[in-house]
């Protein structure tokens, strides 16, 4: 009886201002606050506010058969609380039906699990707050930002009580088994790992649109017989960013009519269901082991890290950012604390990639920036404001005692 | 005219644009009176060459900066031939300085007999001093991120200096195809937040850069005159600057090295950040020098080549 699994990433970055040498120690708000309202407003009205009208449709037209699971970040809660409230009310009506489920991720999208595990933690605990706050649920599934993940990184999170975890179906790593069932880690057997499809969550999420394809025009009814005829499955994962329907996919490419027919062709076959992340957690068996002892993720064709950690202007950022960490945390400061966060989101470090060749448009696509190198040199000058903030700090502290 | 206004003036077809601006320009003589022919850098040599081939008057070359200044001993294109072809066709050479003089004699083997160096004066400049926003000294340099400007060398000081004087920062004001390796460079010695990139910047912000900087640092692999230096010396920073620089012989208030002494440079901005009476005495000399150099004095000295000639 196999499960169709759609998880949708919800995430908007707080993007910088092109901070110049100019303004370090006179300006110490690093977010550009008129370009984020201005994407937000654009991405509400082009994605958050249709697809959600458009799933709120879906489940109730199946009478809660059809179920769904997202992962929001903390940092795009806050965007909708401060901007869009009609988005943040519409995901609450989602939640309301129960056919709705809310993983667990970092607060700030970001990537301290590589550099500091307490603030990894931190930022989790954050999270769950929030989540609970507003859908009322308390996350038992767990997605690490863009799908970083390894053996190491799924213990911990088993041992902090979640039940499963996201991750990439790496080839490399399945060496041929099917990514459509239930793993877990060699290092520890309690933990569940869902691993992505990712042949067919990138069919809808990247080529739905893509006239060169050669399965272009993608239908409904050829999505759901790909599905049917997956073989022996017990869930099929489809994850993808949410911003796919609307904003990478727009509108006019059909992309909202397909996934409004294709709930019913998927259950057309009496054998198939939907469920959430922590449904199919529970409803299976894990059946092999999935050993990731180098660090994957969803991101570039690569399925690493080198979008995010792959030039010197990546790791002198990330290295300085998380040095700090102990100078920041000791200042007691609230305001300095929530600064130094901000410059966590993951996203920051993508946009000073300088991979080219076809990630390089992707990369590029994201960017607010004109080039990886201006994004670097924004993101270590405000580097360098909140270090002479904290500075001042530690002297004011050190006069004290 | 018209070939002048249309696309980039330095633009891929910048040869085909001398060339008519030198039969223009000859055209042009052919209906004036004149008793010199005066030119400035290679773009109006080949000019210069027509009008005294035509004219029979004395050619008067004036050189602010060569191909071998922009590209190293090793560039030897058609902007070189010009400038060969034309500083040994002229009864006069005026470079902006003793070191330029010694490239047209020695690069170019032009005869010294002929080569006048006539330093350039300081506009004045309206100085102001501002407070900087972060407890850090701060080091400038400003000027094309090219080879010859030596920034490169800038990063390795910067380096060594912040190594030593943690309490530093430094900024590298301007752009050139140099940019983005430095940057990625100065990441990799893991010192971008404090050496700071600015790109290219407007006069207003040059000034506000200069009336917060602690010391000025040209550290160029080969530099004509270096009038940036001036400035700084207007604005009371100490500099310290490359031997290979024109303005190094007539700044005698200014910290010098060659420009591949990195550990000198380095030893020389520490002893400017760290020791005041140095410091002091530093600004104090190049106050001095900058009152000698003025254009009325460059435009006398121009004047007395002007006699020789005629």
């Amino acid at each position: 009886m196999p499960a169709v699994c759609f998880y949708f990433q919800v995430h908007q970055p707080y993007r910088l201002k092109q901070y110049s040498f100019f303004n370090i120690g006179n300006d110490h708000n690093y977010l550009d606050e008129r370009l984020n309202k201005e994407i937000l407003n654009k991405v509400a009205d082009k994605c958050y506010l249709p697809a959600n009208k458009l799933m709120l449709e879906l489940i109730k037209k199946f009478n809660k058969q059809f179920r769904i699971s997202y992962s929001i970040s903390g940092i795009a809660l806050e965007q909708f609380e401060k901007y869009r409230p009609d988005v943040l009310e519409s995901f609450i009506d989602l939640a309301r039906t129960g056919c709705v489920e809310f993983l667990g991720e970092t607060y700030h999208h970001s990537l301290s699990y590589l550099y500091s595990k307490d603030e990894f933690v931190r930022q989790i605990e954050l999270h769950e707050k929030k989540i609970k706050h507003y859908f009322n649920q308390e996350p038992v599934v767990f997605r690490n930002t863009e799908l970083i993940y390894n053996n190491d990184l799924a213990d911990f999170i088993q041992k902090m009580g979640y039940k499963a975890i996201l991750c990439e179906g790496v080839d490399s790593l399945l060496q041929g088994r099917t990514p459509n069932q239930i793993y877990t880690a060699p290092n520890n057997k309690k933990i569940k790992c869902l691993l992505k499809n990712y042949r067919l969550s990138d069919d809808i999420a990247f080529r739905f649109s893509n006239s060169d394809w050669p399965e272009y025009p993608l239908t409904a009814q050829k999505f759901a017989s790909w599905l049917h005829n997956a073989g022996n499955a017990d869930t099929i994962n489809l994850f993808m960013d949410y911003e796919t329907f609307g904003e990478h996919q727009w509108k006019e490419t059909g992309i909202f009519e397909f996934m409004a027919h294709l709930p019913e062709e998927i259950l057309k076959n009496k054998d198939f269901s939907f469920k959430t992340v922590g449904e199919v957690a529970d409803d299976y068996q894990s059946k092999d082991v999935y050993d990731a002892h180098a660090t994957t993720s969803w991101a570039d064709s690569e399925r690493d890290l080198s979008a995010w950690l792959s030039n010197s202007m990546q790791s002198e950022s990330l290295s300085k950012l998380y040095a700090m960490e102990e100078d920041v945390k000791n200042s007691g400061d609230k305001d300095l604390i929530e600064r130094w966060a901000r410059l966590q989101s993951s996203d920051l470090f993508y946009y000073m990639c300088t991979k080219y060749w076809s990630d390089g448009v992707v990369h590029k696509y994201f960017s607010p920036y004109n080039s990886p190198y201006d994004s670097y040199i924004y993101f270590i000058n405000a580097l360098a404001d909140l270090e002479v903030e904290v500075n001042k700090h530690s002297l004011a502290t050190a006069r004290v005692f | 005219m018209n070939v002048f206004k249309v696309g980039d003036l330095y633009g891929d077809d910048v040869i085909n644009k001398v060339i008519e601006y030198a039969k223009f320009c000859a055209r042009l003589a052919m209906t004036k009176d004149f008793d010199i022919i005066h030119c400035h850098d290679w773009m109006t040599f080949l000019a210069g060459i027509e009008i005294k081939a035509l004219s029979g008057k004395p050619l008067v070359l004036h050189v602010h900066s060569l191909d071998y200044d922009r590209g190293g001993p090793d560039s030897r294109g058609w902007v070189y031939d010009i400038e060969r072809w034309g500083m040994h066709y002229a009864d006069a050479i005026i470079p902006v300085s003793r070191y330029t003089g010694s490239i047209a004699k020695n690069h170019y083997d032009v005869d010294e007999r002929k080569i006048y160096p006539v330093h350039n004066g300081a506009d004045p400049v309206h100085v102001f001093h501002d407070t900087k926003d972060f407890p850090e000294k701060l080091v400038l340099f400003l000027g094309r991120v090219t080879g010859q400007k030596g920034p490169e060398y800038f990063l390795d000081i910067a380096s060594k200096v912040i190594e030593h004087a943690p309490n530093s920062r430094f900024v590298m004001a301007g752009t050139g195809d140099k940019l983005r390796g430095l940057i990625e460079s100065g990441a990799y010695r893991q010192i971008g937040n404090k050496f700071h990139f600015t790109g290219f910047l407007n006069k207003e912000k040059v000034h506000k850069l200069l009336s917060i900087a602690d010391v000025y640092v040209m550290p160029s692999v080969s530099e004509p005159f270096g009038l940036s230096a001036l400035e700084a010396a207007q604005f009371g920073i100490p500099c310290v600057i490359s031997k290979q620089s024109g303005v190094s012989e007539v700044l005698y208030g200014a910290l010098k090295a060659d420009f591949w002494d990195v550990d000198k440079m380095a030893g020389h901005i520490i002893s400017l950040l760290q020791n005041d009476s140095l410091r002091e005495s530093v600004i104090k000399d190049a106050f001095r020098d900058l009152e000698n150099l003025t254009w009325d004095k460059a435009a006398e000295k121009v004047a007395d080549v002007y006699k020789r000639v005629l």
